[in-house]
């Protein structure tokens, strides 16, 4: 049993809350006109600053996903042979890449996409790299009877 | 469940989730925002009503907090609830409404009063002294005495059994030490519990 259902009090106070009391008129129509002059005097909505920042948090998460599938050791330098290039891995980098660069379309000047870029631009060189390296190893291990 | 589509795909505003209401209001989607205010009007005029214990000014910060959801929705993070959200605007507009007519002051003023007076903040039921009047409370109950309640111990109640904040959520917002929060949460549980004892009383 929590609070809420302990405490009588506390329960009608809950149920107050969800109950609310409808105001005596309809206030929609002031609240509309009323933004209707706020927006002719030039106040807009912060949706266009979120949108911006909600894609570049996108593009940012799916920058940081592929560098973490990737993982530390592809950024140092490359065992060849030795490991395999992660599934999928090349798909995925090139969605991230393809996400961040029209993200700098929009934001040119943003320094953190042109970091991003730079990293998904040379973690897909390494993808590819590795696998190469794997597809010889298995070249070699048919050949090796 | 199977929603109802516009033309155009996006939902009809009154299948929407409140989620898809949102993202149809950033979008500029008048009907959708006006779809948020009928589903939840009722419960921000009623938070209005509780912290102002005025009709006239409720209505005032019902329609202020409408207008002013409208350009901050982007604010919305989608973590907690929508109605918790514009309650969240709802009560700032109400505390910068405060401070802007000096009334912030009179409120703390009020809030000294038998702050220091009961330590604690046992709940109604546990200090009731007997008999079944707290048992049987309800909202309807609660929405008689609200208004009859000194004010700062009506916003105290309001904001933490009503809404939910904190005592140190309380104390900031209201500028006051949260032990003058919890000693008035004491001390409107006991006014609460007085006046629900002599209402029953009359009516029995």
């Amino acid at each position: 049993m929590n609070d809420t259902e302990r405490d009588p009090l506390l329960r009608a106070a809950v149920e107050l809350r969800q109950r609310g009391v409808a105001p005596s008129r309809d206030l929609w129509p002031d609240i509309a006109a009323a933004i209707d002059r706020l927006e002719d005097g030039g106040l807009r909505p912060a949706r266009a600053r979120r949108s911006a920042q909600r894609w570049l948090h996108l593009a940012a998460a799916a920058a940081v996903a592929v560098l973490c599938l990737l993982g530390p050791r592809s950024y140092g330098p490359l065992e060849i042979g030795a490991g395999r290039a992660p599934a999928g891995g090349l798909a995925a980098v090139d969605q991230a890449l393809t996400e961040v660069l029209t993200a700098l379309e929009r934001d040119p000047a943003n320094p953190n996409l042109h970091h991003l870029a730079r990293r998904l631009h040379r973690s897909r060189a390494e993808v590819l790299l590795l696998e190469s390296a794997a597809r010889t190893r298995t070249v070699l291990m048919d050949l090796d009877p | 469940m199977i929603q109802q589509l516009r033309r155009d795909g996006r939902p009809m505003p009154g299948a929407a989730s409140d989620q898809e209401l949102v993202e149809c209001s950033t979008g500029g989607d008048r009907a959708a925002y006006e779809e948020i205010y009928r589903r939840y009007c009722g419960r921000i005029h009623g938070l209005c009503l509780s912290l102002t214990g005025d009709p006239v000014e409720a209505e005032v910060l019902t329609q202020d907090t409408f207008v002013r959801g409208w350009f901050a929705l982007g604010g919305f993070r989608g973590q907690g609830s929508l109605p918790g959200w514009l309650s969240r605007l709802a009560v700032n507009l109400w505390r910068d409404s405060l401070r802007a007519g000096k009334r912030m002051r009179r409120l703390r003023e009020d809030l000294a009063i038998d702050a220091g007076e009961v330590t604690g903040e046992g709940s109604l039921a546990a200090g009731r002294s007997g008999g079944n009047v707290v048992a049987l409370l309800t909202a309807v109950d609660l929405e008689r005495c609200l208004p009859r309640l000194p004010e700062g111990a009506r916003t105290v109640f309001v904001l933490h059994d009503v809404e939910g904040y904190t005592h140190r959520e309380i104390a900031g917002l209201l500028e006051v030490a949260t032990g003058t929060v919890k000693a008035q949460l004491h001390r409107v549980r006991r006014l609460l519990r007085e006046m629900l004892d002599a209402d029953r009383g009359v009516e029995s």
